[in-house]
């Protein structure tokens, strides 16, 4: 019974899904875009629909805040805007089930078919579990549980929430309709339809055998499994708008239609929206539908589409700061007002610091994100088989609109990528776009003359799945038993979530106390209590250079409202001085203390060490 | 423009002669070889670097390990 009851926020979403495709099948009449198949109606339907909503929650948010009953009445508006469109939605749906059905006549295909719908099945178990994701934690989930019922304000303490984009706002609609689980869900609906996207591309260059199988090596990519279930971060969408984006494009290119384009445009902005790396995809795309299309006013068309549906989390950086990509244009915009010990840390965070720029290492790039990609933002969450199967791209680049603007755009994005971070984590939005390239050359390795070349590919595409299989058994063991209720959510939250022992510490402590506390560690989603942020390398308020004496310290804790400090196990090593003389002056004193668990490195690699937290009273004069 | 039915199961282009200078090329046995290689190296690179997180997880391996 406690499983059915957790399945709720799944229910919640696949209805959001059916509202979505019923309002973007409307959308898609309207505009007269006329799709050719069920499964591509479907996705352009979603695509607009979600794309669409994000826009309306950022308006509502920014006016009168996002409240349940305005985002139940934006969807209610939806669902009887669509109108007789339910009935294509429903024949869409049925579609799918006779797509099924034709599967099951051939052995090969029901064999794919059904290890498709195991890990998907498994996805959607995985994201009943509650959240524990570290960048989730810190602020993916963080900064939109802020805006839940509220007017969207800036949150300088927690300054990555300056980075939350768009699809953000699918996290802040999850929240606000139900709990955290939703949120994930609507997250794995990313991850459902970015494969729904590749699979309608890959059948343009492969038949249905080999695009089910690169639909399953997408799913179990680890960067996709980890991203479309328990990481909490919803960049997977990206990769959706993206994938959609070129299909749009090259069916624009091919048919010469401006509305295809345009839409494509659109779809493009949707993706940017999302992150600042996100941008590139537009300008390239834009650049190739110039090329593609040989003109300039569907390329302008395109881009002004893109930042129609892109833009806001820009327009909101700028208005509250006057920097659209705080805070990394603010040492050329406000100069005055920048924290350089932040900028500092975060450059190093986002890899633009450590981005060799050296031409060896640019060229040595393509091979070591992969091979050695923990030194390249988890590049070797990628999987394999890209840089493996990447000499056949000699026999699947075509000179079709298609094929180029998939080879280019992923090139281009691959380049913005080795000019800018180096990390491998944001190729992310591309991936469907690189494996259904390098698979469309893996499936022309047909006839004798390749059997050599054949025999080589499918051994590694077998020792792939067996990898691949074995790390998301063993990654989703982690994650079962709370979800199929043989563990204590408490018990699990303690084993898994980073942090929650020393929030959970604060909670304890803090009960029946007045004031805020002001916390260091990262990991704050779970605090229950009034608490400010303060770790000077994400707090844009906690610039050391500008507090040099304790009573500027103690002056800011007091504008701040702030009766208690953690001590978790120390303090900032660039506030620790200042602090330690409070506490030498009795201005701090302790009060409380417990033992507490630091996670160090990744989680994964499972090193934690005990410690002990102090929670210090701030004593008035 | 023609394109397949999505959500047909058709297997997609049948075989033909080898068209292409790229397909030629791809198909002579030299290629073949220096792609098995390829593969080879590629996938002993790649697998090689979760062998501190295999035998984190697995410390009875640690015994078995070959180097």
């Amino acid at each position: 019974m406690a499983l059915v009851t957790s399945l709720i926020p799944l229910l919640v979403v696949a209805v959001l899904l059916a509202v979505a495709t019923a309002f973007g099948l409307r959308l898609l009449r309207a505009l007269d875009l006329q799709p050719e198949s069920r499964l591509e109606g479907f996705l352009y339907a979603a695509a607009l629909s979600f794309s669409a909503l994000q826009v309306a929650i950022f308006l509502l948010g920014m006016t009168f805040g996002l409240k349940r009953l305005f985002l139940l009445t934006l969807l209610a508006a939806m669902a009887l805007a669509a109108g007789k469109d339910w009935r294509r939605t429903a024949q869409t749906f049925r579609a799918l089930r006779s797509f099924v059905r034709r599967v099951r006549q051939t052995r090969g295909l029901l064999l794919l078919a059904a290890a498709i719908a195991a890990v998907l099945l498994l996805d959607a178990l995985l994201t009943l579990a509650p959240l524990t994701g570290s960048d989730a934690l810190h602020y993916h989930f963080t900064a939109p549980s802020y805006d839940v019922g509220r007017r969207f304000t800036p949150h300088f303490d927690l300054a990555q929430s300056f980075l939350t984009g768009q699809n953000h706002l699918l996290l802040l609609a999850g929240l606000t309709l139900g709990n955290d689980q939703t949120a994930l869900g609507l997250i794995f609906l990313g991850g459902l339809l970015a494969a729904g996207a590749l699979f309608q591309l890959a059948r343009q260059m492969m038949s249905a055998g080999w695009a089910l199988t690169v639909v399953l090596v997408f799913l179990l990519t680890p960067l996709v499994f980890w991203q479309m279930t328990v990481a909490g971060a919803p960049d997977i969408w990206m990769a959706f708008y993206t994938t959609l984006a070129v299909l749009a494009a090259g069916r624009g290119a091919a048919s010469q239609q401006l509305r295809w384009l345009v839409l494509a445009g659109w779809l493009a902005g949707a993706a940017a929206g999302a992150k600042y790396t996100g941008w590139a995809i537009p300008v390239i795309l834009c650049l190739l539908i110039l090329y593609e299309a040989r003109s300039l006013r569907a390329a302008l068309l395109a881009g002004l589409a893109s930042l129609a549906a892109g833009i806001y989390p820009l327009l909101r950086n700028f208005l509250w700061t006057g920097d659209p990509f705080f805070p990394f244009l603010m040492t050329r915009l406000a100069p005055a007002s920048v924290n350089p010990y932040l900028l500092e840390s975060w450059a190093a965070d986002t890899g633009a610091a450590t981005a060799r720029e050296s031409v060896l290492s640019m060229l040595t790039y393509p091979f070591v994100v992969v091979l050695e990609g923990t030194s390249h933002g988890v590049g070797h969450y990628l999987g394999p088989l890209i840089l493996a199967f990447a000499p056949l791209l000699l026999l699947a680049l075509r000179n079709t609109p298609l094929t180029r603007l998939a080879a280019l755009l992923c090139l281009g994005v691959f380049l913005s990528n080795t000019f800018s971070s180096q990390q491998g984590r944001f190729l992310l939005p591309v991936l469907p776009l690189a494996l259904a390239l390098v698979f469309a050359g893996a499936a022309r390795l047909r006839g004798k003359s390749f059997a050599l070349a054949r025999s080589g590919s499918r051994a590694t595409l077998g020792f792939f799945f067996l990898f691949a299989a074995g790390s998301y058994s063993l990654f989703a063991k982690d994650f079962l038993p709370v979800v199929l209720g043989r563990e204590v959510r408490q018990d699990f939250l303690l084993r898994m979530a980073p942090d929650y022992r020393t929030a959970e510490f604060v909670n304890r402590q803090m009960a029946g106390r007045a004031g805020s506390v002001m916390v260091f560690f990262r990991h704050v989603y779970y605090l229950r209590v009034p608490y400010v942020p303060a770790d000077p390398e994400k707090s844009w308020r906690m610039d050391p250079a500008r507090y040099r004496t304790p009573e500027q310290l103690l002056d800011l804790l007091r504008q701040r409202g702030v009766g208690w400090v953690l001590k978790s196990p120390a303090y900032p090593e660039s506030f620790a001085p200042l602090f330690e003389q409070l506490e030498a002056q009795g201005r701090l004193r302790p009060v409380a203390s417990g033992e507490i668990e630091l996670v160090h490195g990744w989680r994964i690699e499972g090193v934690r060490q005990p410690a002990r937290a102090v929670l210090l009273e701030v004593v008035a004069e | 423009m023609t394109q397949p039915t999505r959500l047909d199961t058709s297997v997609g282009e049948t075989s033909r002669p080898l068209a292409t200078r790229a397909e030629r090329l791809a198909a002579s046995r030299p290629f073949q070889w220096l792609f098995l290689v390829w593969l080879l190296a590629i996938n002993a690179l790649y697998y090689a670097q979760f062998r501190d997180l295999l035998l984190a997880r697995f410390p009875a391996l640690r015994s078995l390990w070959p180097w």
